[in-house]
């Protein structure tokens, strides 16, 4: 192994080898730490009652990062302080064609001050703003500084997404994309893209940690994240959120301006969000027991067939997936293909692709495919979109995947509820306010 | 209330007027109840006689058969709880096992020193089946000694290598069974003259191991030599 391995890192011993760990600069901390009662674990950095954390033979180890390897009180951090060691890049190393509208352009340059001057910033845009063209510009002249950054989204879905968009505009830098479900051996790169758990194994890497879906699980309610992603960043590093929808706590940081904000209200072609059309449907409630959908929406899922647009149907749970897709193949002609897709789908990757390849039409789904993946021409139906599962940032998302491309910057949202419930009133509510905004930018 | 300690959703107790009445004490389990079911248990009357393993009729099955050839004597007559090759259990091994998640002993721990002392009472000596020095110092604890935690177990095996030996887990079945004799007897000898032995381990896959155990046991004087796993 090289000493390159731990530059910025944070790793235990059982994962790096011998001659590592005798490295000159190498920097050693205990793992966790005993304290009273409890243990302090000082990689994800959360507590824990050590009664029930005691092996055998005394020692204690860390039950919330345990995925990435288990730390216990006899176990090192060992790291290599970031030393920035990257080939001098002298000419842009931006291969990116593309231009950006007059809003765009101006959050582009607020963020470039922003990782200029350090802090920490909030980019609100609407979904399909187009945020990741607006990274650009900064991305590349931290490279050419020699700055290391990373990319991190609490989402798989997310990474993998992004990683082949950056790939190419960034033609001639090296990139790695780092996951818990990828075989890709670690190197040292200057430009990192990882899903946030992966930032637990960084430590004051990065001047520029940008992070993509804040508002997303697991990232929302694991402190252990927000730990690991102050840990990840330099002293004077900047730190970057992205969201469509920023949660309450993010807000009241702004307010007490701990958050520096800049506001995107308009799509990247200048349309406004469709607006969600909400059915009142009383038969959804009994769709269980007859597995039988309402005139009203039949009627919507046959006109989708005849205009001839791929469709995504979201419903609240798993068990949910199997008879609405049963129900709906029934409606449509035999050739009108489609299939089911949720988090613990074994074919789920290859299934999204498929959808963009065009191999399938529609597909039934669940809030794992709320965010971050971008078909060109949606139509949207979400099936109970009163039930508890849908939060007000899920259903925004979701009415976000519509009407994403230059030809086609509309398309259909529809909200199917039994009951037209708080999180669906403030779903809508909140996409009218961005039009209402909108549309002032617009003119 | 607490946390499930597989799925992390919260476990509710059931505060109901039986719960009441029979004076049990309180206690919340470890696992919801959804959880609990997606391990499947193996039934007494659908089990191979000679390992446990689960099939439709209570016979022999053909690795045993194999078995009784090769050895003199009687089988193990291995009882196991659940079966291994089914998802849920294996995440299970391999969080609790491999990631050393110490926590997750507490998952089967009741019901498998329940399921130990209903079948084999307090004449037959529980004997755990040791991991190396190695294994110990990565791992931190012994696998089977977590699940019986609360009954007494003799320790009379112990590995002959302290380190370097390949993991069964890492071995297809054929290099299973040509593994050598692993283990020796460490030390009183005098206990194991005509005693009844019950071996205790996690899993059993080929029997290889459990049965080089039964051997050596057999060898230094026992007078007969039975298993439990915790799955099959």
């Amino acid at each position: 192994m090289d000493e390159e391995f731990l530059y910025g890192r944070q790793l235990p011993e059982t994962v790096i080898s011998h001659n590592l760990r005798n490295a000159p600069n190498i920097e050693k901390r205990p793992a966790v730490l005993k304290r009273g009662k409890y243990i302090y674990c000082q990689r994800c950095g959360n507590k824990t009652v050590r009664d029930e954390v005691a092996l055998p033979s005394q020692r204690y180890y860390c039950p919330h990062c345990i995925l990435l390897g288990r730390v216990a009180t006899h176990n090192l951090l060992y790291s290599i302080p970031e030393p920035h060691h990257f080939l001098k890049i002298t000419s842009s190393p931006l291969t990116w064609q593309g231009t950006l509208s007059k809003l765009q352009a101006i959050c582009s340059s607020e963020l470039l001050e922003v990782a200029q001057t350090g802090g920490k910033h909030l980019m609100w845009a609407v979904t399909g703003a187009g945020k990741t063209e607006m990274l650009f510009e900064t991305i590349a002249w931290a490279l050419q500084k020699g700055r290391r950054i990373a990319l991190a989204s609490p989402r798989v879905d997310v990474c993998n997404e992004l990683y082949p968009r950056f790939k190419q505009a960034f033609n001639n830098i090296d990139i790695i994309l780092l996951h818990g479900k990828q075989n890709e051996k670690y190197r040292y790169t200057q430009l990192v893209i990882c899903t946030t758990h992966q930032l637990l194994r960084f430590f004051r890497a990065f001047d520029i940690l940008i992070i993509d879906e804040v508002d997303a699980f697991p990232f929302v309610g694991d402190k252990g994240l927000a730990y690991a992603a102050d840990n990840a960043l330099t002293e004077k590093g900047t730190l970057i959120y992205l969201t469509a929808t920023p949660s309450r706590k993010l807000l009241q940081q702004i307010r007490k301006k701990q958050l520096t904000v800049s506001y995107l209200p308009l799509r990247f072609h200048g349309y406004l969000l469709p607006e969600p059309i909400i059915i009142l449907d009383s038969q959804l409630k009994v769709f269980k027991k007859k597995n039988k959908l309402s005139r009203k929406i039949i009627k919507i899922i046959k006109r989708w067939e005849s205009e001839g647009y791929q469709f995504l149907i979201f419903v609240p749970k798993i068990s949910l997936l199997e008879p609405v897709y049963q129900s709906v193949k029934k409606i449509l002609k035999h050739d009108t293909t489609g299939t089911t897709v949720f988090s613990g789908d074994i074919q789920r990757i290859k299934k999204v692709s498929d959808m963009r390849k065009l191999k399938y039409r529609y597909l039934i789904t669940t809030t794992i495919l709320e965010r971050g993946v971008t078909f060109p021409a949606l139509n949207i139906l979400i099936l109970k979109a009163d039930d508890t599962n849908f939060t007000v940032s899920a259903l925004v998302q979701i009415a976000g995947r519509v009407g994403r491309s230059f030809k086609r910057p509309e398309g259909d949202i529809y909200f199917a509820c039994s009951e037209y419930s708080r999180n669906v009133k403030a779903a809508v509510a909140q996409i009218k306010f961005l039009n209402k905004k909108g549309s002032k930018v617009q003119k | 209330m607490s946390n499930c300690l597989l799925c992390q959703n919260k476990v509710y107790f059931d505060f109901n007027l039986k719960w009441l009445m029979s004076f049990q004490k309180y206690s919340i389990s470890k696992v919801c109840s959804r959880c609990n079911d997606s391990f499947e248990e193996i039934k007494a009357s659908n089990c191979c006689l000679g390992c446990g393993r689960k099939q439709n009729q209570q016979m022999m099955c053909l690795d045993c058969r194999q078995w009784k050839k090769r050895i003199t004597g009687e089988l193990l007559d291995n009882k196991a709880l659940y079966v291994y090759d089914q998802t849920a259990m294996r995440s299970f091994i391999e969080k609790y096992k491999f990631l050393g998640d110490y926590r997750l002993r507490l998952v089967f721990q009741n019901k498998f020193e329940k399921f130990i002392s209903i079948n084999y009472d307090k004449d037959w000596l529980y004997v755990p089946i040791p991991i190396d020095e190695e294994t110990m110092q990565i791992r931190g604890f012994n696998q089977i000694e977590g699940l019986t935690t609360n009954i007494p177990l003799t320790r009379v095996i112990s590995m002959r290598e302290k380190r370097g030996r390949i993991k069964q887990s890492h071995k297809n079945k054929k290099e299973r069974m040509l593994t050598k004799q692993p283990f020796k007897i460490s030390e009183q000898i005098s206990q194991l003259k005509k005693a009844k032995i019950l071996l205790l381990d996690d899993i059993y896959t080929t029997g290889r191991t459990l049965y080089h155990a039964r051997n050596l046991l057999m060898q230094h004087g026992a007078e007969t030599v039975k298993s439990i796993t915790l799955c099959r």
